[in-house]
């Protein structure tokens, strides 16, 4: 790593680097937009692994859903990387908030779906959550990056 | 100058490209030479002193046929990027302090 012993900059110059610092983050904005398949994609993964967990104890292609889904969403991350710009719309402080309520409303559909099937037994509940989570999805996602590329134009 | 001052990094144009690094995980070179107007050449020779200053990581890989590259600020250059703007940030404020 290299360390400086120039000149130590002015007040003024460390205030206008702090600005052009903001004002790349501003320009990032723009280009903040997940590929068109992914939201897609990832909600019908998420959407068959729903319906592999609710009927997980009374069908035995269940468990093979559940496996589609986990190949889904292991090689979304590496056709992700291919894309222009691999950002973590989780982690990211500016739409961190926003993709855990996404997390935590998949996660309570899914739990309520497995709860209300094996109360009623009634087929359509797992269809239904997975349709319900797939919209959650073509609607969550494209708001993240939304609220990521505000928080970055923000920034400035 | 503090510990976390930069010389690398306090160069404008490598100021800027550390500051899009740091908020993603790669960014395809076309996107930051777009997003800081940027000619490929000059983009690119700032990228390889990052990249010499062991703050980048380049990676290239092919779509479609076309190659194409992705930088990503790695851990010593999310490090030494997070240290020079507290440096900055405490500049600034020192010189806010001695204004009247």
């Amino acid at each position: 790593m290299t360390q400086n012993h120039a000149a130590r900059p002015s007040a003024e110059e460390a205030r206008q680097a702090l600005k052009s610092v903001s004002q790349s983050k501003e320009a990032l904005a723009p280009h903040v937009r997940s590929p068109a398949w992914l939201y897609p994609v990832q909600g019908i993964g998420m959407g068959v692994f729903v319906i592999g967990l609710v009927f997980s104890k009374d069908a035995g292609w269940a468990s093979a859903l559940i496996a589609v889904s986990a190949v889904i969403f292991c090689v979304l991350p590496i056709l992700q990387s291919r894309s222009r710009l691999v950002i973590d719309v989780y982690t990211h402080p500016g739409s961190r908030g926003l993709a855990w309520t996404y997390v935590a409303a998949f996660a309570l559909i899914a739990v309520a779906a497995v709860v209300l099937y094996l109360t009623f037994k009634l087929a359509w509940i797992g269809y239904g959550a997975a349709v319900f989570v797939l919209m959650l999805t073509l609607v969550m996602g494209p708001a993240m990056d939304a609220r990521l590329a505000r928080a970055l134009r923000n920034a400035a | 100058m503090g510990e976390g001052f930069s010389e690398v990094i306090h160069v404008p144009t490598r100021l800027r490209i550390c500051s899009i690094l740091a908020e993603v995980g790669e960014a395809e070179f076309g996107v930051l030479r777009d997003a800081l107007d940027l000619s490929d050449s000059v983009l690119s020779k700032h990228v390889k002193v990052l990249e010499q200053a062991g703050f980048v990581t380049v990676r290239k890989g092919s779509v479609n046929g076309r190659t194409r590259t992705w930088v990503a600020l790695n851990k010593i250059g999310q490090k030494a990027f997070k240290a020079h703007i507290e440096e900055l940030r405490k500049l600034a404020a020192a010189g806010d302090l001695l204004e009247p």
